[in-house]
């Protein structure tokens, strides 16, 4: 019977995986919960080390994506599928329409390469809109 | 399922956790090697017995109420009765406690039996071996120890493992074999167990989930989901407003005029290259420094239309750096 006795050690030597499942699952919640997608990481902000991070639901986006002539594209909203404006009034009444419905907070996310005469044209555009918080979007370096 | 199959040499019926199938072990009673198989041993299916019939012969006691409770459960009817015939011609040994009347009952007669060779215990005298001994293997308590002196000393490791089954040795001689399978000690763990014991018993032995290919999906989606994460915090860096009237230049050089004493001005012209206080800095990295040795708190930034954003990023990421309490901006146009 002695070779019974080496078999029974073995088996009561077993794991209980039963808190690292919780614990995993916990995790797997958190990060479900937390995370999006991000569509936009093709957008090439500046970096800068004093950028603060805000909440992005209250805010209004407008990007400025660079192009051959150095202008930039406008487009509204957070992302390269927004739609591209010509005329700063329809930005003015983008961001005008985000403050009416709660949002004070305008995000200008203009790419590296974009002209700063074409960024401020668009601040411009922006602060026309009164009690309206400006800021540009960075990147951490 | 726990695993049922005899020994291959005596036929003793054992019943046995599926997590030991293919370990090897010795039968208890021939002392044989045997090698738990895999699956079932296929058994004979089981009918109600007709045991009822039976007592009056054997304990000349016919008022058993709960006679086929372990018959109903017998897995081992065959050995059973076999063992109940041989012994019929000498029904009279202890026909003060039979037949027996429940399964407490039943174990005191076989104590009693088994005890012809040793002494005599009375009902009330027989303590039921304690639960410790009963291993949550299904072991059933190992009655060999008790009571008869038949099985040796290996009776307890074995009877740990191995739920037992032993007729009942109903001679009570000691012709008898030492264990005839006793039906109700199969179950003998629950106490409560009714007659369909048998599934029941099975459900909560050896049924356990395996959680490892939870645990995989679980990591897998884990991994996933940490790496594609982005916590949706978008940073930015506040700029002051533009003079919404003005174009930046003549706004910038009015203020300039007045407060030159007590402001730094930085200007990017168009080939990107920053100024302080109109001295170029041919290396960017170093206009923390110079604006640190300025020691002023208020900052002036010019920037020329066509100078590139990032530039201007810098530089009033710089100046934050040093602590500057007032930054403005301009934009200027023309030629530089």
């Amino acid at each position: 019977m002695s070779g019974f006795k080496k078999n029974e050690k073995p088996e009561e030597a077993e794991l209980d995986i039963t808190p690292m499942i919780d614990v995993t699952f916990l995790l797997l919640i958190f990060f479900m919960v937390t995370s999006t997608m991000d569509q936009q990481k093709q957008i090439n902000v500046p970096p800068a080390k004093h950028g603060v991070g805000v909440e992005a639901s209250n805010a209004t986006f407008v990007t400025i994506l660079a192009n051959e002539g150095g202008l930039g594209r406008v487009l509204l909203g957070d992302g390269a599928d927004g739609e591209e404006v010509v005329s700063m009034d329809r930005v003015t009444r983008y961001v005008q329409q985000g403050l009416v419905e709660g949002r004070d907070l305008c995000i200008v996310k203009a790419e590296r390469d974009v002209t700063e005469g074409r960024v401020q044209d668009v601040l411009r555009a922006v602060g026309e809109i009164e009690d309206m918080k400006f800021a540009v979007g960075v990147q951490a370096p | 399922m726990p695993i049922k199959f005899r020994c291959p040499s005596c036929r003793q019926a054992y019943t046995i956790a599926s997590k030991k199938a293919g370990t090897k072990l010795f039968c208890q009673k021939c002392k044989t090697k045997i090698k738990v198989p895999e699956k079932s041993t296929p058994e004979p299916p089981v009918e109600p017995v007709q045991k009822p019939t039976q007592p009056p012969a054997i304990g000349g006691k016919g008022e058993v109420p709960n006679e086929d409770l372990f018959a109903d459960v017998t897995p081992d009817r065959n050995a059973v009765e076999d063992v109940e015939f041989s012994e019929s011609p000498e029904p009279d040994t202890s026909s003060t406690n039979r037949p027996p009347k429940s399964e407490a009952d039943f174990r005191t007669a076989e104590i009693e039996v088994g005890g012809e060779s040793n002494e005599r215990l009375s009902p009330d005298q027989y303590d039921p071996p304690p639960l410790d001994q009963m291993d949550g293997l299904g072991s059933s308590e190992s009655t060999g120890g008790d009571a008869s002196e038949a099985p040796s000393d290996d009776d307890d490791d074995l009877a740990a493992v191995l739920a037992f089954e032993k007729s009942m040795e109903d001679g009570g001689e000691t012709t008898a074999p030492a264990h005839v399978p006793l039906p109700d000690e199969l179950f003998a763990e629950d106490d409560d167990e009714e007659e369909d014991g048998f599934g029941s018993r099975a459900d909560d032995d050896a049924e356990e989930l395996d959680l490892t290919p939870m645990v995989d999906v679980t990591f897998l989606l884990l991994i996933f989901f940490m790496i594609t994460a982005s916590f949706s915090i978008q940073k930015t860096l506040s700029v002051p407003p533009p003079d919404p009237e003005k174009e930046g230049a003549s706004t910038s050089t009015t203020i300039k005029e007045e407060e030159e004493q007590e402001q730094t001005t930085i200007h990017i012209d168009s080939r990107n290259v920053i100024s302080v206080d109109d001295e170029p800095i041919p290396n960017p990295s170093r206009l923390v420094d110079i604006l640190r040795s300025k020691r002023t708190t208020d900052v002036l930034i010019t920037s020329h239309e066509s100078a590139i954003h990032e530039m201007l990023v810098k530089v009033v990421d710089a100046a934050q750096e040093v602590g500057m309490q007032k930054i403005r901006i301009g934009v200027t146009k023309g030629p530089e």
